[in-house]
């Protein structure tokens, strides 16, 4: 993985598309900014995203790591706890799952913005060396998994109350 | 390659009855490992907008395989997903080097760029923990 960069100038456009649609039409974040060892909800747009849409946490100059999707189509949103320490940037990655992805291309992905740990809420996520969590999902079964959580809930309501 | 790969994957796959997230940790804490001290450099200067992108790989003692896949992945925009052709790989050697003839970014656009591979620890050409660590990128002059 590389560390964020920034291109050029040049006067040579032809290799450019056209704009790509805001983020909100493709999912949601809240908060846009987490706190260390707080939970992130995204919200996917279930119209573009029918299945569970595969979605990565990318560390510039670190690494990725995907966060563990559910096998069946439940719930529309994917809450994770941030356990990364304060200050520390990272983006999402959002894509359809495989099985559902154009061969040619992949319009239905898209990556957030530089988001950055702002401050901390505990620092009990960040007991051990590497990222190690839980996940839960409608099987009520509990995997430790090399990477963050994530969890998935069924149905259209958010029993959090914190997402839109 | 992918009898090179034998020794490491008999290794990790020494845990044959455990649980497949279990193992599926076990084969990234493993790669990770060997893979955690390799340097990572990039160049100095930044590619432009359309401008060509070289980036190396590999080298001895890591655990890759090909396909290979370069994405980029602009901030808050639509990322490019690049199948790299099994030409720009040396089984020899271990290392690959492929060069995009136009980074589909307008200027000033910020980014990150990363591989994957046909190791198969992901369900698709997906980056992994691990391919981070033995990548550079490199930049040359816009072509005229």
């Amino acid at each position: 993985m590389s560390l964020v960069q920034t291109v050029g100038d040049s006067s040579d456009a032809s290799c450019l598309t056209a704009e790509v649609s805001t983020m909100s039409s493709f999912f949601t974040l809240s908060p846009l900014n987490p706190s260390q060892c707080e939970s992130q909800v995204l919200l996917w747009n279930s119209t573009r995203y029918q299945e569970p849409p595969l979605i990565r946490v990318v560390l510039p100059g670190d690494r990725a790591i995907n966060l563990v999707r559910p096998s069946t189509a439940i719930g529309k949103y994917a809450r994770w706890e941030v356990d990364r320490r304060e200050g520390t940037q990272f983006l999402l990655l959002v894509q359809p799952p495989i099985s559902s992805q154009n061969p040619t291309g992949n319009s239905d992905a898209r990556t957030s913005p530089l988001i950055t740990v702002t401050g901390k809420s505990s620092d009990s996520c960040l007991s051990s060396g590497l990222p190690s969590s839980t996940i839960t999902g409608s099987t009520s079964t509990a995997t430790t998994v090399y990477g963050p959580s994530i969890s998935t809930v069924p149905g259209p309501t958010d029993p959090s109350g914190n997402v839109k | 390659m992918l009898p090179s790969l034998a020794p490491s994957l008999a290794l990790s796959l020494a845990p044959a009855l455990a649980p497949r997230r279990t193992l599926s940790l076990f084969l990234g804490l493993a790669l990770f490992q060997s893979l955690a001290a390799t340097a990572f450099t990039t160049s100095n200067s930044p590619p432009t907008q359309c401008g060509p992108l070289t980036v190396n790989w590999g080298g001895p003692n890591q655990t890759i395989a090909p396909p290979f896949t370069l994405l980029v992945l602009p901030l808050d925009g639509s990322p490019t997903n690049i199948s790299l052709p099994d030409s720009s790989f040396n089984a020899t050697t271990n290392t690959g080097t492929y060069t995009l003839d136009k980074l589909p970014l307008k200027s000033a656009t910020q980014f990150v760029l990363t591989m994957g591979d046909g190791f198969g620890l992901f369900p698709s050409h997906l980056p992994h923990t691990s391919q981070s660590a033995h990548i550079t990128f490199s930049s040359t002059s816009p072509r005229r």
